[in-house]
Formats: C-alpha cells, sequence, structure tokens
C-alpha cells in the first residue's frame, strides 16, 4: 500500500501498529511519525495513543535497567535512531518521571479549606464546561484552554490546580522550568514539545506550569535571544497550532503576573485570568485546625486566631503554627514541666510574625493604578479596596 | 581554571545561567550555592556568585567571590573589570581606576572596562580623557551596551542632545531590554522638560519590573514635576531658580522704593509672599489632589 501511495497515512499507522506487535520500536516509531505528516485529526489522535502507548512501553524497559545502565540511556537512544519520546535527562529531572497523577493524592474542592468565591469561579469557568463536554460541543465551543492563576505566595495556588484537576477528573500533570532547560541547543524546545505530545496521549489532562513566569517570561526583558524559541515553541504549543488542544487544560500560576509575556494571555492562549487571594477569615480557620491537627492542643477559638491573622498566607499560618509550638518545647525542656499548645501561645507567636503577604499586595497594588486599562486586574482591585490598609 | 562538569551540573550551571539572565538572582544564588558544594574551588562558579552578588547589592561578598575567582585561575581581566565596577558603585574610585587599569592591561581591548574607565573619568572630572576613552571604546565594538550605556550619560550631562539620540537609536538595534532604552529615552525626554513624555516612558518600565522601587519613585517624582499645581515651580525654574527669583525680589523692591513707588513694591512683596507659601504647600496640595483624582 505504503509502495503504492507514500502518502497514505492510514496505511503508515497500520505499519507503526505492526512494528508495535513485533517488538520492533524503532521502525513502529518511524512509521507512526510518517502517519503523523499525513493524517487528518482523527488519525493523528489515534496515532498519538500509540505513540503514548509505546513511549510507556519504552520507559518501563528503561526503568527496569536503569540502576545499572543509567547513564548510557542517551548513547542507547542514539545507537537505535529511536526518535526521543523519552524526554531527556535535565535539571537533575528525570522527564520521564512526570507525573501523571501517580503518587498525588485525589484531592478535590471539599479538601480547599474556604476561599469559596475562588471555588465558585473555579466551577463555572473551568470544572463545567470540562465536565459537560457535550453542552460545549454542540454549541462548537473550545473546552480545553489555558488558565492562569496569580496571587500571593504560599497561598495555594498549586493546591487550588491539583484539586481542580480532582474535580475534573483528569490526569494532573506537574511542569516546572526545570524540566524544560537543557543546556543543548533545540533540546529545550524539544522538551515543551514533547511534554505536550505526551499530555495529549493522556487526555483528559490537565497541564499545570509552576512558577509560568520562568517559562514564559516577558520577552521585551530578555538580556539575551537564547530563550526566545522556548517561549515560542511554548505559545504554539498552548494556542494548539500544531494540534488541537480539545481537552487539555493548561494551568499557570504566577507570583509575578507582570513578567508573564503579553502574548500567553490573548485570548487562546491563557485566556482567562484568575487571581488567588490570600485566605479569607474561613479558609484561615480551617487552615489553623488542620495545622493544629494531631497536635497536643487546649481548646482553641480557630475564629479568633482567624480574625487576627488578616493577610496571611496558608504557608504564613504554618510559620505561626511552628513558632507557638517551638516556643512550648523550649518552655517544657526548660521547666521540665509538660503542658499543652494553648491560645496565649498562639496569639502571641501571631504578635511576632507578619503576613508574608504584604509585600506582594503592595506591589500589585502600584501595579494596578498603572496597568489596568483592559480591567484584567478588577478582582485584585476589588480586594485591595477591601483592605484599606495596605 | 574552569573545571569539566556532568551532566548534572551542566543543566544546573545552565538553570543558573538562565534564572541571572531573567534577573531572578535570589533563586541563582541558591543554585550556585548549591553547586558550590561540589565544585568549591571552580573560579567560574565564584565568578557567578560575585555577579549574582552585585545584583543583590551584597558588593563586600562580591568582592570576595572575585578575588578568589582570580586566585583560582579564572579568567583576570573578567574578574578585574567586575572588581573595579563594584569599586565604582561603592565611589571608591582609587580602587577602582586601578581594577579597571588592570583589567586592561590583561586585555586592551576590552571594550567594556574602556568605556567604565572612561565614565570613571568622567565622574572625577577628567572630562577630556572620558571623552577619548568612550570613543575609543566604541571603535573598538560599536555596539557594545556598556559602552552606549556610559555614552549616552556623559552626553546627557553635556546637553548634547543630539549625540543622546544617536546613541539612543545605537542601542533600540542593538539592546534585547526594552528597559534600557525606554529608560535612556525617560532621561532625555525628562532632562528637556518633556514631563509627560517622560513619565510615559517611566510608566511603561514600571509595568515590565513593578518590583522596581527605584523607578516607582522616579515616576511618582517625574508625575507630580508633570502636574499643573507644579507650574509656578517650573516657570522659576526656567526663570533660573529661586535663588535668582529672591535676588531679584530685593533688587526690584530696592529700587522701587528708592523710586518713591511703595504701593508696587508692596503688591511685589505680597505676590512674592504669597508665591512662597504656595510652593510650601505644594506637595501636600498634590497629595490631595492625587487622592481626590
Amino acid at each position: 500500500m505504503i509502495e503504492q501511495d507514500q502518502n497514505n497515512a492510514y496505511a503508515w499507522y497500520l505499519l507503526g501498529n505492526e512494528y508495535n506487535e513485533m517488538e520492533m520500536p524503532s521502525e513502529a516509531l518511524q512509521a507512526f511519525s510518517e502517519a503523523i505528516k499525513y493524517s487528518d485529526e482523527d488519525l493523528k489522535y489515534k496515532v498519538f495513543d500509540e505513540l503514548g502507548k509505546l513511549s510507556q512501553k519504552k520507559n518501563q524497559k528503561v526503568d527496569e535497567c536503569e540502576c545499572s545502565q543509567e547513564n548510557n540511556i542517551e548513547i542507547e537512544e542514539k545507537e537505535d535512531n529511536i526518535i526521543p519520546l523519552r524526554l531527556i535527562i535535565g535539571g537533575g529531572n528525570d522527564k520521564s518521571t512526570l507525573n501523571y497523577n501517580e503518587g498525588l493524592p485525589n484531592i478535590s474542592f471539599e479538601d480547599v479549606g474556604g476561599l469559596e468565591n475562588l471555588k465558585e469561579t473555579i466551577k463555572m469557568k473551568i470544572v463545567k464546561p470540562f465536565v459537560n463536554q457535550g453542552l460545549f460541543d454542540k454549541f462548537r465551543k473550545k473546552v480545553g484552554g489555558g488558565i492562569l492563576l496569580f496571587g500571593p505566595p504560599g497561598c495555594g495556588k498549586t493546591f487550588i490546580a491539583r484539586a481542580t484537576a480532582g474535580e475534573c477528573n483528569a490526569s494532573f500533570v506537574p511542569v516546572h522550568i526545570t524540566d524544560i532547560l537543557d543546556p543543548y541547543l533545540g533540546v529545550s524546545a524539544q522538551n515543551i514539545k514533547d511534554i505536550f505530545s505526551n499530555a495529549r496521549t493522556k487526555k483528559p489532562c490537565i497541564l499545570f506550569f509552576d512558577e509560568i513566569d520562568t517559562i514564559g517570561y516577558n520577552r521585551s526583558r530578555l538580556s539575551g535571544e537564547h530563550m526566545r524559541p522556548i517561549i515560542d515553541q511554548l505559545l504554539s504549543e498552548i494556542e494548539g497550532i500544531d494540534s488541537s488542544t480539545d481537552k487539555l487544560l493548561i494551568i499557570g500560576a504566577t507570583n509575578m503576573p507582570w513578567d508573564v509575556d503579553t502574548a500567553f494571555k490573548r485570548p487562546g492562549r491563557f485566556d482567562k485570568t484568575i487571581f488567588v487571594s490570600p485566605p479569607d477569615q474561613g479558609a484561615r480557620a480551617l487552615i489553623f485546625k488542620l495545622k493544629l491537627k494531631d497536635r497536643p492542643t487546649d481548646i482553641i477559638d480557630y475564629n479568633m486566631l482567624a480574625k487576627n491573622t488578616e493577610l496571611y498566607s496558608g504557608a504564613d499560618i504554618e510559620n505561626v503554627v511552628e513558632v507557638a509550638t517551638e516556643n512550648v518545647i523550649t518552655e517544657i525542656l526548660s521547666s521540665g514541666v509538660e503542658r499543652l499548645i494553648t491560645m496565649n501561645d498562639l496569639v502571641e507567636a501571631i504578635k511576632c510574625t507578619k503576613p508574608s503577604t504584604i509585600e506582594w499586595l503592595r506591589t500589585i497594588k502600584n501595579y494596578v493604578k498603572y496597568s489596568n486599562q483592559a480591567g484584567v486586574y478588577d478582582e485584585v482591585e476589588k480586594f485591595l479596596a477591601s483592605h484599606k490598609g495596605i | 581554571m574552569m573545571q569539566s562538569y556532568d551532566k548534572e551540573k551542566l543543566n544546573e550551571l545552565n538553570e543558573i545561567n538562565y534564572f541571572s539572565s531573567i534577573g531572578r538572582y535570589e533563586v541563582a544564588l541558591d543554585k550556585i550555592n548549591h553547586i558550590m558544594s561540589f565544585h568549591p574551588n571552580d573560579g567560574y562558579i565564584l565568578f557567578l556568585r560575585a555577579n549574582c552578588l552585585i545584583n543583590l547589592e551584597k558588593y563586600q561578598d562580591a568582592i570576595e567571590d572575585c578575588k578568589q575567582a582570580i586566585s583560582f585561575g579564572y579568567s583576570a581581566d573578567k574578574c578585574k573589570y567586575l572588581l573595579g565596577q563594584i569599586h565604582m558603585i561603592l565611589k571608591r574610585y582609587v580602587e577602582s581606576e586601578e581594577y579597571l587599569l588592570d583589567a586592561l592591561v590583561e586585555n586592551p581591548n576590552m571594550s567594556n572596562a574602556m568605556a567604565t574607565y572612561g565614565y570613571l573619568m568622567f565622574l572625577t572630572g577628567h572630562e577630556k580623557k572620558a571623552a577619548k576613552l568612550l570613543e575609543e571604546a566604541l571603535k573598538i565594538e560599536p555596539d557594545n551596551e556598556t559602552a552606549l550605556h556610559y555614552c549616552f550619560y556623559y552626553h546627557l550631562a553635556k546637553g548634547k542632545h543630539r549625540n543622546q539620540i544617536a546613541v539612543v537609536e545605537k542601542l533600540m538595534s542593538n539592546s534585547n531590554s526594552e528597559i534600557t532604552t525606554l529608560m535612556k529615552i525617560g532621561m532625555m525626554e525628562y532632562y528637556r522638560d518633556h514631563y509627560k513624555a517622560a513619565s510615559e516612558c517611566f510608566r511603561q518600565i514600571f509595568l515590565l519590573d513593578p518590583t522596581d522601587q527605584k523607578i516607582l519613585k522616579l515616576l511618582q517624582r517625574v508625575q507630580e514635576e508633570a502636574s499643573i499645581l507644579y507650574f509656578p515651580q517650573r516657570i522659576i525654574a526656567k526663570l533660573g531658580g529661586p535663588a535668582v527669583i529672591w535676588v531679584s525680589v530685593v533688587i526690584t523692591s530696592f529700587v522701587l522704593i528708592k523710586l518713591n513707588y511703595i504701593g508696587t513694591t508692596l503688591i511685589i512683596l505680597s505676590v512674592y509672599f504669597v508665591l512662597c507659601i504656595y510652593m510650601w504647600l505644594t506637595p501636600t496640595l498634590y497629595k490631595l489632589f492625587s487622592k481626590f483624582k
């Protein structure tokens, strides 16, 4: 069939399957690569599925012999002339270990304390479109796409993203800059391509780019040209120029939204921007409860603690609990009399700590003042208006 | 000497260079400290750390690292140039000159060092020497960003507007950083009393990096000076400043009294007195005006 028509994508696909069954991965990959060149969208999905299976099979094999041959893997790949579907080692991480929900607790919005408004926004903007695909298909509305979460550090952007994946019942693939960067020319861009190809085989899937500002850094501030291809590749992958991103949701999180290239914020890329504010009073009470769980405590008024920790992030609250616990332990060690963590210890700990979000909020306050013409930061403005002291 | 690194270390070095290039010096420093535990005597890594420390304004530590990098055999011209820069920032001009000259002895074609030395000469009042050195630096490397940067500030101080524009044009075609060129245009406009244009430039820079408090202060100052409330101050500045006005008022009043124009003298003194009070109140008025706005 192929001899008669070299452009027959289906024939290449069948040949790839044949090679796959015959345990000839190199030839299978070449055949699938040819199939992708000439295939339509439907067939492309099938090919991607097969490639995913092939990649997994290969990774399993690699894992088996990893202990003895860890450093020789790349050389072997070159010798076999196999297209490197498994990502090349970089940043101390093996990219084949990019997590597809494995090892992650299956969390949902029930596990997120407070932040009811944010959860409702995410439900309406992300979860419902994702789980009601029929309705969206009918109206020819794309289900996947990009969402940018931004807010002060330590306020649970990553946790919210994981919970969103749990709500959507989708695979969750966290990606960090270290999974992408490679010292060799062109490999970083290829890594991005591979991450997206792998994610597409796992649909429905949520790709989570933590600290998106480091990957999608503002190109007008780059001091060199070497990062441009990486950013361009990421932009084209997010927009889905080469292949459809339906049922593939991309969530980016950043605490420096001003450092994210403006091209990422255009429609079709990260077209929804969500502000993750510091936890509200209810959320803070819940976080205190959670952090003090399993510790020897006296009667604690969580609402009072929450009231006294305005603008504290989740990480700040954890710090308060740690400081209080440390103080109690020090006292026990010096007096020799054991006692519980009391309300007073926590209040004292609050007095000697400050919310770490203030600096961020002051920066964004100035930023919003000079940049909110498009209304992207309306939510932030509302938040700042309700906290006049910042 | 620069050591050879395995793949993992190469990755880490790549990350360090990347984080430095996007201005995340603290992250880069953490990674450098990590890699230092494996390569404690590596001059290149020490040099990288010195670069990060300068940007984090930890100059003394940066000096130590630079000196150590030289002792471990890393490029002496680069290290000495960096030391020259640090001492110039710290206003230790004698030490700065020594290091910059040393760097130029090591590498006479190092246009960065030559331009920095030229600017140092300008700062210390040797204007002719400064002009020659800056010109020489640009001859060696016409598109060198550091040389263009110092040339611009030299022309700005000398009030040579055409030369400023020529340098900015060159920077625009050579510099990747939008902040660098916007900053120069903003400064140029500011010194030509085009406050609105300057304010817009600084606003754009601030939007690119809202964590930069210096830019925010500059922006606020330019916006304040551009305000209609500061109109009398601008006129006074154009007439030669408050001292000139004070001397003029005193002389005029004295002459008018001699000519027996008491009424006119009183009016002039009253206007001057009101103007003084207005100028004293302007910052408060501006704050109120901004809040209302």
